[in-house]
Protein backbone atom coordinates (compact mmCIF):
# COMPACT_ATOMS: atom_id res chain seq x y z
CA UNK A 1 0.00 0.00 0.00
CA UNK A 2 2.51 2.75 1.00
CA UNK A 3 5.59 3.15 -0.43
CA UNK A 4 8.85 3.17 1.01
CA UNK A 5 11.51 5.56 0.48
CA UNK A 6 14.32 2.69 1.84
CA UNK A 7 13.36 -0.77 1.06
CA UNK A 8 16.52 -2.19 3.03
CA UNK A 9 15.54 -0.85 6.16
CA UNK A 10 13.20 -2.88 8.69
CA UNK A 11 9.58 -2.72 8.76
CA UNK A 12 9.41 -4.31 12.38
CA UNK A 13 12.04 -3.25 14.30
CA UNK A 14 12.22 -4.44 17.86
CA UNK A 15 14.64 -2.93 20.24
CA UNK A 16 16.09 -3.73 23.67
CA UNK A 17 12.44 -4.68 24.94
CA UNK A 18 11.61 -5.95 28.48
CA UNK A 19 8.23 -7.35 29.33
CA UNK A 20 6.75 -9.24 32.11
CA UNK A 21 3.78 -11.20 32.90
CA UNK A 22 2.92 -10.75 36.65
CA UNK A 23 3.47 -14.16 37.13
CA UNK A 24 6.79 -14.56 35.03
CA UNK A 25 9.56 -11.98 33.08
CA UNK A 26 9.12 -13.23 29.25
CA UNK A 27 11.74 -11.18 27.38
CA UNK A 28 14.54 -9.00 28.17
CA UNK A 29 16.64 -6.65 26.19
CA UNK A 30 14.73 -8.62 23.12
CA UNK A 31 16.14 -7.13 19.81
CA UNK A 32 15.39 -8.11 16.03
CA UNK A 33 13.93 -6.60 13.16
CA UNK A 34 11.53 -7.52 10.42
CA UNK A 35 12.04 -7.21 7.12
CA UNK A 36 10.53 -5.82 4.01
CA UNK A 37 8.71 -8.40 1.84
CA UNK A 38 10.08 -11.37 3.31
CA UNK A 39 8.10 -14.15 6.04
CA UNK A 40 9.85 -14.16 8.89
CA UNK A 41 8.84 -16.83 10.84
CA UNK A 42 9.28 -17.63 14.32
CA UNK A 43 9.20 -20.56 16.31
CA UNK A 44 9.99 -21.64 19.84
CA UNK A 45 8.10 -24.32 22.38
CA UNK A 46 4.72 -23.45 23.83
CA UNK A 47 4.90 -20.69 26.46
CA UNK A 48 8.02 -18.73 25.25
CA UNK A 49 6.13 -15.63 24.08
CA UNK A 50 6.03 -15.34 20.48
CA UNK A 51 2.48 -15.06 20.16
CA UNK A 52 3.25 -12.08 23.45
CA UNK A 53 5.46 -10.70 20.80
CA UNK A 54 2.77 -10.39 18.12
CA UNK A 55 1.05 -8.31 20.34
CA UNK A 56 4.26 -6.29 20.89
CA UNK A 57 4.60 -5.38 17.13
CA UNK A 58 1.05 -4.56 16.97
CA UNK A 59 0.90 -2.28 19.77
CA UNK A 60 -1.78 -4.36 22.10
CA UNK A 61 1.07 -4.76 24.42
CA UNK A 62 2.79 -1.78 26.10
CA UNK A 63 6.74 -3.25 27.06
CA UNK A 64 8.16 -2.59 30.27
CA UNK A 65 11.43 -0.74 28.54
CA UNK A 66 12.42 -0.73 24.62
CA UNK A 67 10.38 -0.29 21.82
CA UNK A 68 8.88 -1.34 18.93
CA UNK A 69 9.10 0.51 15.85
CA UNK A 70 6.45 0.17 12.76
CA UNK A 71 7.70 1.68 9.86
CA UNK A 72 9.87 4.12 12.40
CA UNK A 73 6.94 4.97 14.26
CA UNK A 74 7.59 3.70 18.06
CA UNK A 75 4.40 2.38 18.88
CA UNK A 76 5.20 2.93 22.80
CA UNK A 77 3.93 6.38 23.38
CA UNK A 78 1.32 6.84 20.38
CA UNK A 79 -1.58 8.11 21.38
CA UNK A 80 -4.93 5.55 21.00
CA UNK A 81 -6.12 7.25 17.56
CA UNK A 82 -2.60 7.38 15.92
CA UNK A 83 -1.96 3.64 16.80
CA UNK A 84 -5.42 2.92 15.72
CA UNK A 85 -4.73 4.69 12.18
CA UNK A 86 -1.22 2.66 12.13
CA UNK A 87 -3.11 -0.95 12.57
CA UNK A 88 -4.99 0.04 9.26
CA UNK A 89 -1.58 -0.65 7.54
CA UNK A 90 -1.33 -4.46 9.93
CA UNK A 91 -3.28 -7.25 9.52
CA UNK A 92 -3.68 -10.43 11.79
CA UNK A 93 -4.80 -13.62 11.50
CA UNK A 94 -5.60 -15.32 15.21
CA UNK A 95 -4.88 -19.00 15.87
CA UNK A 96 -8.56 -19.74 16.23
CA UNK A 97 -9.80 -17.31 13.63
CA UNK A 98 -11.37 -14.85 15.54
CA UNK A 99 -14.60 -14.33 12.93
CA UNK A 100 -17.12 -12.21 14.14
CA UNK A 101 -19.79 -15.23 14.90
CA UNK A 102 -22.78 -13.28 14.06
CA UNK A 103 -21.51 -12.06 10.47
CA UNK A 104 -21.39 -14.25 7.45
CA UNK A 105 -18.01 -15.19 5.78
CA UNK A 106 -18.93 -11.81 3.12
CA UNK A 107 -19.23 -9.57 6.51
CA UNK A 108 -16.76 -10.85 7.94
CA UNK A 109 -14.27 -9.61 5.23
CA UNK A 110 -16.43 -6.52 4.41
CA UNK A 111 -16.44 -5.61 8.08
CA UNK A 112 -12.99 -3.82 8.13
CA UNK A 113 -13.42 -2.00 5.12
CA UNK A 114 -16.69 -0.82 6.12
CA UNK A 115 -15.75 0.46 9.27
CA UNK A 116 -12.60 1.62 8.43
CA UNK A 117 -13.19 3.44 4.52
CA UNK A 118 -16.12 5.06 3.13
CA UNK A 119 -16.25 2.94 0.16
CA UNK A 120 -19.24 2.46 -1.80
CA UNK A 121 -21.50 -0.72 -1.22
CA UNK A 122 -20.40 -1.60 -4.61
CA UNK A 123 -16.64 -1.19 -4.41
CA UNK A 124 -16.56 -2.99 -1.02
CA UNK A 125 -18.51 -6.11 -2.88
CA UNK A 126 -15.98 -6.10 -5.56
CA UNK A 127 -13.39 -5.75 -3.04
CA UNK A 128 -14.41 -8.70 -1.02
CA UNK A 129 -14.93 -11.07 -3.46
CA UNK A 130 -11.53 -10.16 -4.65
CA UNK A 131 -9.91 -11.27 -1.37
CA UNK A 132 -12.11 -14.19 -0.76
CA UNK A 133 -11.31 -15.41 -4.57
CA UNK A 134 -7.49 -15.23 -3.54
CA UNK A 135 -8.04 -17.81 -0.55
CA UNK A 136 -10.51 -19.77 -2.98
CA UNK A 137 -13.83 -19.40 -0.51
CA UNK A 138 -15.67 -16.90 -3.55
CA UNK A 139 -18.61 -19.72 -3.03
CA UNK A 140 -18.38 -19.84 0.52
CA UNK A 141 -19.45 -15.84 1.15
CA UNK A 142 -23.00 -16.53 2.89
CA UNK A 143 -22.05 -19.27 4.72
CA UNK A 144 -21.67 -18.09 8.70
CA UNK A 145 -18.49 -19.17 10.64
CA UNK A 146 -20.04 -21.35 12.82
CA UNK A 147 -20.72 -24.19 8.94
CA UNK A 148 -16.81 -23.70 7.97
CA UNK A 149 -14.07 -26.24 8.72
CA UNK A 150 -11.15 -25.08 10.57
CA UNK A 151 -9.13 -24.94 7.84
CA UNK A 152 -12.00 -22.54 5.92
CA UNK A 153 -12.11 -20.69 8.63
CA UNK A 154 -8.56 -19.30 9.23
CA UNK A 155 -8.49 -18.81 5.05
CA UNK A 156 -11.60 -16.62 5.87
CA UNK A 157 -9.50 -14.69 8.25
CA UNK A 158 -6.64 -14.23 6.33
CA UNK A 159 -8.90 -12.80 3.67
CA UNK A 160 -9.70 -10.32 6.58
CA UNK A 161 -6.53 -9.94 6.91
CA UNK A 162 -5.92 -9.05 3.87
CA UNK A 163 -8.81 -6.68 3.51
CA UNK A 164 -7.08 -3.51 3.76
CA UNK A 165 -3.98 -4.11 1.59
CA UNK A 166 -1.65 -4.02 4.89
CA UNK A 167 1.87 -3.73 4.63
CA UNK A 168 2.59 -6.53 7.18
CA UNK A 169 0.32 -9.31 8.18
CA UNK A 170 1.07 -11.29 11.03
CA UNK A 171 -0.03 -14.86 11.62
CA UNK A 172 -0.12 -16.47 14.86
CA UNK A 173 -0.23 -19.92 14.84
CA UNK A 174 -2.02 -20.24 11.25
CA UNK A 175 -1.24 -24.21 10.99
CA UNK A 176 -2.49 -25.52 14.16
CA UNK A 177 -5.44 -27.85 14.63
CA UNK A 178 -5.19 -28.55 10.67
CA UNK A 179 -4.98 -31.42 9.05
CA UNK A 180 -2.28 -31.99 6.74
CA UNK A 181 -3.95 -30.63 3.42
CA UNK A 182 -5.34 -27.48 4.97
CA UNK A 183 -1.23 -26.94 6.82
CA UNK A 184 -0.39 -27.47 2.85
CA UNK A 185 -3.02 -25.09 1.59
CA UNK A 186 -2.45 -21.86 4.37
CA UNK A 187 1.22 -22.40 4.00
CA UNK A 188 1.05 -21.94 0.31
CA UNK A 189 -1.11 -19.22 0.52
CA UNK A 190 0.87 -17.42 2.70
CA UNK A 191 3.88 -17.81 0.93
CA UNK A 192 2.24 -17.04 -2.18
CA UNK A 193 0.27 -13.86 -0.74
CA UNK A 194 3.26 -12.36 0.36
CA UNK A 195 5.07 -12.85 -2.65
CA UNK A 196 1.98 -11.63 -5.48
CA UNK A 197 0.53 -8.79 -3.35
CA UNK A 198 4.33 -7.61 -1.89
CA UNK A 199 3.51 -7.59 1.89
CA UNK A 200 5.89 -8.07 4.85
CA UNK A 201 4.50 -11.52 6.78
CA UNK A 202 6.04 -12.86 9.92
CA UNK A 203 4.77 -16.14 11.18
CA UNK A 204 4.31 -17.25 14.58
CA UNK A 205 4.59 -20.70 14.33
CA UNK A 206 5.72 -24.44 16.46
CA UNK A 207 4.88 -26.60 13.25
CA UNK A 208 8.55 -26.81 12.00
CA UNK A 209 7.80 -28.29 8.65
CA UNK A 210 5.61 -26.00 7.36
CA UNK A 211 7.60 -22.92 9.17
CA UNK A 212 10.62 -23.68 7.30
CA UNK A 213 8.73 -24.32 4.15
CA UNK A 214 7.66 -21.08 3.81
CA UNK A 215 10.15 -18.84 5.69
CA UNK A 216 13.07 -16.68 4.17
CA UNK A 217 14.19 -15.45 7.56
CA UNK A 218 13.60 -17.84 10.82
CA UNK A 219 14.29 -17.24 14.21
CA UNK A 220 14.09 -19.58 16.98
CA UNK A 221 13.21 -18.71 20.35
CA UNK A 222 14.31 -20.41 23.66
CA UNK A 223 13.31 -18.71 27.39
CA UNK A 224 12.81 -15.41 26.39
CA UNK A 225 16.04 -15.31 24.02
CA UNK A 226 16.57 -15.39 20.33
CA UNK A 227 18.34 -18.85 20.11
CA UNK A 228 19.24 -18.90 16.56
CA UNK A 229 18.40 -17.19 13.38
CA UNK A 230 19.04 -16.94 9.95
CA UNK A 231 17.56 -18.39 6.77
CA UNK A 232 15.86 -21.97 7.10
CA UNK A 233 18.87 -24.32 5.68
CA UNK A 234 20.88 -22.27 8.04
CA UNK A 235 18.20 -22.91 11.19
CA UNK A 236 18.15 -26.66 9.91
CA UNK A 237 21.99 -27.57 10.85
CA UNK A 238 21.77 -25.68 14.05
CA UNK A 239 23.49 -27.18 16.82
CA UNK A 240 22.45 -25.02 19.32
CA UNK A 241 20.79 -27.50 22.37
CA UNK A 242 17.66 -25.92 22.56
CA UNK A 243 16.82 -25.52 18.83
CA UNK A 244 18.13 -28.86 18.45
CA UNK A 245 15.50 -30.07 20.57
CA UNK A 246 12.86 -28.02 19.42
CA UNK A 247 13.69 -29.20 15.51
CA UNK A 248 14.04 -32.81 16.37
CA UNK A 249 10.95 -33.00 18.92
CA UNK A 250 12.97 -34.55 21.46
CA UNK A 251 10.74 -34.92 24.79
CA UNK A 252 13.92 -34.22 27.54
CA UNK A 253 16.97 -31.68 26.73
CA UNK A 254 17.18 -28.12 27.86
CA UNK A 255 13.53 -27.96 28.50
CA UNK A 256 13.15 -31.30 30.79
CA UNK A 257 10.50 -33.16 30.80
CA UNK A 258 9.57 -33.25 34.45
CA UNK A 259 8.40 -29.84 36.06
CA UNK A 260 10.60 -29.12 38.88
CA UNK A 261 9.56 -31.10 41.73
CA UNK A 262 11.09 -32.14 45.02
CA UNK A 263 13.20 -35.38 45.25
CA UNK A 264 11.37 -38.61 44.13
CA UNK A 265 12.41 -40.79 46.62
CA UNK A 266 11.87 -38.43 49.71
CA UNK A 267 8.83 -37.93 47.67
CA UNK A 268 7.59 -41.25 48.12
CA UNK A 269 8.23 -41.69 51.60
CA UNK A 270 6.18 -39.01 52.57
CA UNK A 271 9.23 -36.09 53.50
CA UNK A 272 6.95 -33.33 52.39
CA UNK A 273 3.78 -33.76 53.41
CA UNK B 1 -4.74 -14.44 61.62
CA UNK B 2 -5.63 -16.14 58.26
CA UNK B 3 -8.78 -14.96 58.24
CA UNK B 4 -8.11 -11.73 58.58
CA UNK B 5 -5.83 -11.71 55.81
CA UNK B 6 -9.05 -13.60 53.73
CA UNK B 7 -10.95 -11.00 54.72
CA UNK B 8 -8.64 -8.07 53.77
CA UNK B 9 -7.90 -9.42 50.29
CA UNK B 10 -11.74 -10.17 49.65
CA UNK B 11 -11.81 -6.57 50.21
CA UNK B 12 -9.54 -5.38 48.40
CA UNK B 13 -10.42 -7.38 45.40
CA UNK B 14 -14.01 -5.79 45.81
CA UNK B 15 -12.35 -1.99 45.80
CA UNK B 16 -9.88 -3.06 42.93
CA UNK B 17 -13.41 -3.91 40.87
CA UNK B 18 -15.40 -1.19 41.98
CA UNK B 19 -12.27 1.33 40.86
CA UNK B 20 -12.00 -0.36 37.24
CA UNK B 21 -15.68 -0.58 37.16
CA UNK B 22 -15.38 3.45 37.49
CA UNK B 23 -12.91 4.00 35.02
CA UNK B 24 -14.98 1.88 32.53
CA UNK B 25 -17.70 3.70 32.39
CA UNK B 26 -16.56 7.41 31.32
CA UNK B 27 -14.85 5.07 28.47
CA UNK B 28 -18.25 3.73 27.92
CA UNK B 29 -20.00 7.22 27.86
CA UNK B 30 -17.04 8.78 25.38
CA UNK B 31 -17.41 6.01 23.06
CA UNK B 32 -21.82 6.43 22.85
CA UNK B 33 -20.54 9.46 20.54
CA UNK B 34 -20.45 6.34 17.42
CA UNK B 35 -24.18 6.20 18.09
CA UNK B 36 -24.87 9.59 16.45
CA UNK B 37 -23.42 8.60 13.36
CA UNK B 38 -24.43 5.35 13.37
CA UNK B 39 -27.45 4.85 15.15
CA UNK B 40 -28.37 1.10 13.29
CA UNK B 41 -26.00 -0.45 15.87
CA UNK B 42 -28.01 1.35 18.59
CA UNK B 43 -31.21 -0.29 16.94
CA UNK B 44 -29.71 -3.43 16.28
CA UNK B 45 -29.30 -3.49 20.59
CA UNK B 46 -32.63 -2.41 21.29
CA UNK B 47 -34.18 -4.92 19.13
CA UNK B 48 -31.45 -8.10 21.13
CA UNK B 49 -31.77 -6.53 24.15
CA UNK B 50 -35.24 -4.50 24.91
CA UNK B 51 -37.65 -6.44 22.42
CA UNK B 52 -36.71 -9.61 23.09
CA UNK B 53 -37.55 -9.20 26.94
CA UNK B 54 -41.03 -8.35 26.07
CA UNK B 55 -42.46 -11.28 26.66
CA UNK B 56 -40.62 -12.42 29.79
CA UNK B 57 -41.74 -8.59 31.13
CA UNK B 58 -45.29 -9.03 30.01
CA UNK B 59 -46.08 -12.31 31.04
CA UNK B 60 -44.28 -11.89 34.49
CA UNK B 61 -46.39 -8.67 35.06
CA UNK B 62 -49.70 -10.07 34.08
CA UNK B 63 -49.00 -12.66 36.88
CA UNK B 64 -47.88 -10.47 39.34
CA UNK B 65 -51.13 -7.80 38.42
CA UNK B 66 -52.98 -10.65 39.22
CA UNK B 67 -51.59 -11.22 42.35
CA UNK B 68 -52.24 -8.29 43.36
CA UNK B 69 -55.75 -7.96 42.61
CA UNK B 70 -56.34 -11.17 44.99
CA UNK B 71 -53.76 -9.93 47.63
CA UNK B 72 -55.28 -6.36 47.41
CA UNK B 73 -58.83 -7.69 47.58
CA UNK B 74 -58.66 -9.93 50.64
CA UNK B 75 -56.58 -7.26 52.41
CA UNK B 76 -59.43 -4.31 51.41
CA UNK B 77 -62.32 -6.19 51.57
CA UNK B 78 -61.94 -6.59 55.16
CA UNK B 79 -62.00 -2.67 55.77
CA UNK B 80 -64.93 -2.33 53.26
CA UNK B 81 -62.81 -0.91 50.99
CA UNK B 82 -62.44 -3.09 47.67
CA UNK B 83 -63.38 -0.11 45.70
CA UNK B 84 -59.98 0.99 46.16
CA UNK B 85 -58.50 -2.06 44.71
CA UNK B 86 -57.37 -0.05 41.35
CA UNK B 87 -55.22 2.46 43.81
CA UNK B 88 -53.28 -0.27 45.45
CA UNK B 89 -52.58 -2.53 42.46
CA UNK B 90 -51.69 0.87 41.15
CA UNK B 91 -49.16 2.41 43.94
CA UNK B 92 -47.69 -0.95 44.28
CA UNK B 93 -46.81 -1.51 40.75
CA UNK B 94 -45.98 2.21 39.90
CA UNK B 95 -43.63 2.75 43.16
CA UNK B 96 -42.28 -0.28 43.52
CA UNK B 97 -42.74 -3.65 42.03
CA UNK B 98 -42.86 -2.31 38.23
CA UNK B 99 -39.54 -1.07 38.52
CA UNK B 100 -37.99 -3.50 40.98
CA UNK B 101 -38.85 -7.01 38.90
CA UNK B 102 -38.83 -5.50 35.75
CA UNK B 103 -35.13 -4.74 36.67
CA UNK B 104 -34.09 -8.27 38.58
CA UNK B 105 -36.27 -9.65 35.24
CA UNK B 106 -34.00 -7.55 33.02
CA UNK B 107 -30.78 -8.67 35.06
CA UNK B 108 -31.74 -12.22 34.85
CA UNK B 109 -32.77 -12.04 30.91
CA UNK B 110 -30.78 -9.26 29.10
CA UNK B 111 -27.83 -8.50 31.60
CA UNK B 112 -26.68 -11.97 31.43
CA UNK B 113 -27.56 -12.74 27.70
CA UNK B 114 -25.29 -9.35 27.58
CA UNK B 115 -22.72 -10.28 29.66
CA UNK B 116 -22.21 -14.06 27.87
CA UNK B 117 -22.29 -12.69 24.54
CA UNK B 118 -19.21 -9.88 25.17
CA UNK B 119 -17.63 -12.27 27.54
CA UNK B 120 -17.51 -14.52 24.22
CA UNK B 121 -16.20 -12.78 22.02
CA UNK B 122 -13.79 -11.60 24.28
CA UNK B 123 -12.93 -15.43 24.94
CA UNK B 124 -12.79 -16.25 21.21
CA UNK B 125 -10.40 -13.01 20.67
CA UNK B 126 -13.27 -11.43 18.24
CA UNK B 127 -12.76 -8.04 20.33
CA UNK B 128 -8.79 -8.24 20.04
CA UNK B 129 -9.26 -8.86 16.25
CA UNK B 130 -11.47 -5.93 15.93
CA UNK B 131 -8.59 -3.91 17.58
CA UNK B 132 -6.40 -4.98 15.03
CA UNK B 133 -8.84 -4.10 12.41
CA UNK B 134 -8.47 -0.61 13.87
CA UNK B 135 -12.14 -0.77 15.03
CA UNK B 136 -12.63 0.30 18.82
CA UNK B 137 -14.84 -2.53 20.74
CA UNK B 138 -15.96 0.25 23.39
CA UNK B 139 -17.61 2.04 20.34
CA UNK B 140 -19.03 -1.12 17.82
CA UNK B 141 -19.43 -3.45 21.01
CA UNK B 142 -20.03 -2.11 24.69
CA UNK B 143 -21.57 1.75 23.60
CA UNK B 144 -24.77 0.33 22.08
CA UNK B 145 -25.76 -2.30 24.33
CA UNK B 146 -25.33 -0.21 27.12
CA UNK B 147 -27.07 2.46 25.99
CA UNK B 148 -29.52 0.01 24.72
CA UNK B 149 -29.96 -1.46 28.22
CA UNK B 150 -30.14 1.88 29.49
CA UNK B 151 -33.08 3.07 27.21
CA UNK B 152 -34.82 -0.39 27.37
CA UNK B 153 -35.82 -0.91 31.39
CA UNK B 154 -37.76 2.71 31.59
CA UNK B 155 -40.03 1.12 28.84
CA UNK B 156 -39.61 -2.36 29.83
CA UNK B 157 -40.76 -1.60 33.55
CA UNK B 158 -43.75 1.17 32.02
CA UNK B 159 -44.92 -2.21 30.14
CA UNK B 160 -44.82 -4.28 33.51
CA UNK B 161 -47.10 -1.82 35.19
CA UNK B 162 -49.41 -1.09 32.55
CA UNK B 163 -49.48 -5.02 32.20
CA UNK B 164 -49.83 -5.30 35.70
CA UNK B 165 -53.04 -2.76 36.16
CA UNK B 166 -54.55 -4.83 33.44
CA UNK B 167 -54.07 -8.29 35.69
CA UNK B 168 -55.30 -6.44 38.83
CA UNK B 169 -58.68 -5.98 36.28
CA UNK B 170 -58.67 -9.02 35.13
CA UNK B 171 -58.80 -10.42 38.32
CA UNK B 172 -60.81 -7.83 40.87
CA UNK B 173 -63.47 -6.95 37.92
CA UNK B 174 -63.65 -10.25 35.90
CA UNK B 175 -63.40 -12.57 39.05
CA UNK B 176 -64.23 -10.98 42.22
CA UNK B 177 -66.46 -9.10 40.79
CA UNK B 178 -65.64 -5.17 42.26
CA UNK B 179 -67.08 -2.50 40.42
CA UNK B 180 -64.99 -1.65 36.85
CA UNK B 181 -65.64 1.89 37.13
CA UNK B 182 -64.19 1.97 40.53
CA UNK B 183 -61.18 0.10 39.78
CA UNK B 184 -59.92 3.19 37.61
CA UNK B 185 -61.72 6.03 39.24
CA UNK B 186 -60.05 5.64 42.74
CA UNK B 187 -56.70 4.86 40.91
CA UNK B 188 -57.42 8.54 38.89
CA UNK B 189 -57.87 9.54 41.75
CA UNK B 190 -54.90 8.44 44.24
CA UNK B 191 -52.16 7.98 42.00
CA UNK B 192 -50.33 11.39 41.90
CA UNK B 193 -48.13 12.08 38.50
CA UNK B 194 -45.22 13.37 40.71
CA UNK B 195 -44.63 11.45 43.56
CA UNK B 196 -45.75 8.16 42.37
CA UNK B 197 -45.39 7.81 38.29
CA UNK B 198 -41.99 9.91 38.05
CA UNK B 199 -40.49 8.56 41.27
CA UNK B 200 -41.18 4.75 39.13
CA UNK B 201 -39.60 6.30 36.20
CA UNK B 202 -36.37 7.43 37.97
CA UNK B 203 -35.80 4.39 39.84
CA UNK B 204 -36.49 2.23 36.46
CA UNK B 205 -34.00 4.99 34.51
CA UNK B 206 -31.25 4.33 37.49
CA UNK B 207 -31.96 0.40 37.32
CA UNK B 208 -31.73 0.37 33.50
CA UNK B 209 -28.25 2.17 34.16
CA UNK B 210 -26.90 0.05 36.68
CA UNK B 211 -27.64 -3.30 34.90
CA UNK B 212 -26.32 -1.77 31.65
CA UNK B 213 -23.09 -0.87 33.08
CA UNK B 214 -23.04 -4.20 34.91
CA UNK B 215 -23.30 -6.11 32.27
CA UNK B 216 -21.52 -4.98 30.06
CA UNK B 217 -18.66 -4.67 32.59
CA UNK B 218 -18.71 -8.22 33.89
CA UNK B 219 -18.36 -9.41 30.05
CA UNK B 220 -15.98 -6.76 28.98
CA UNK B 221 -13.54 -7.84 31.86
CA UNK B 222 -14.81 -11.75 32.24
CA UNK B 223 -11.74 -13.97 32.16
CA UNK B 224 -11.03 -15.70 28.52
CA UNK B 225 -11.78 -19.18 29.09
CA UNK B 226 -15.79 -21.02 29.42
CA UNK B 227 -15.36 -20.60 33.40
CA UNK B 228 -14.23 -17.43 33.36
CA UNK B 229 -17.58 -16.06 31.15
CA UNK B 230 -19.66 -18.07 33.07
CA UNK B 231 -18.69 -16.56 36.41
CA UNK B 232 -18.92 -13.33 34.93
CA UNK B 233 -22.77 -14.03 34.19
CA UNK B 234 -23.24 -14.88 37.43
CA UNK B 235 -21.83 -11.93 39.12
CA UNK B 236 -23.75 -10.17 36.74
CA UNK B 237 -27.39 -11.34 37.57
CA UNK B 238 -25.89 -11.70 41.47
CA UNK B 239 -24.53 -8.19 41.89
CA UNK B 240 -27.29 -6.66 39.46
CA UNK B 241 -29.93 -8.00 41.52
CA UNK B 242 -28.58 -6.84 45.09
CA UNK B 243 -27.70 -3.40 43.64
CA UNK B 244 -31.06 -3.57 42.23
CA UNK B 245 -32.58 -3.69 46.24
CA UNK B 246 -30.25 -1.83 47.68
CA UNK B 247 -30.79 1.12 45.58
CA UNK B 248 -34.27 1.15 45.72
CA UNK B 249 -34.37 1.03 49.64
CA UNK B 250 -32.05 4.13 49.00
CA UNK B 251 -34.39 5.57 46.48
CA UNK B 252 -37.49 4.85 48.29
CA UNK B 253 -36.12 6.45 51.54
CA UNK B 254 -35.02 9.79 49.58
CA UNK B 255 -38.30 9.96 47.89
CA UNK B 256 -40.19 9.72 50.97
CA UNK B 257 -38.48 11.67 53.32
CA UNK B 258 -38.98 14.49 50.18
CA UNK B 259 -42.82 13.65 50.66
Amino acid sequence: MAQHIDPSTPLVDVAHLDFRYPERALYQDLSLRISRGKVTVIMGPSGCGKSTLLGLMAGRLRPLAGDVCFDGVALSDLPRKALYRLRRRMGMMFQNSALLSDLDVFENVAFPIRENTGLPESLVRNLVLLKLHMVGLRGAARLLPAALSGGMARRVALARALALDPDLVMYDEPFTGLDPISKGVIAQLIRELNDVLGVTSVVVTQDVREGLSIADHVIVFAEGQIAEEGSAQQVAVSTQPQVRQFLDAKPDGPVPFHYPAPDYQDDLLGKYQ
Amino acid sequence: MNWLRQLGGGVITVVQHLGRAGVFLPGVMAATSILWRRPGLLIQQLYSVGVMTVLIVVVAGLFVGMMLGFQGYYTLVDFGAESSLGLAVALFLTRELGPVLTALLFAGRAGSALTAEIGLMKATQQLEAMEMMAVDPLGRVIAPRFLAGCISMPLLAALFSVVGLAGGYLVGVGVLDIDGGSYWASMQTGVDVYDDILGGIIKSLVFGFVVAWIAVFEGYHAESSTAGVSRATTRTVVTAALAILGLDYAMTAIMFDEV
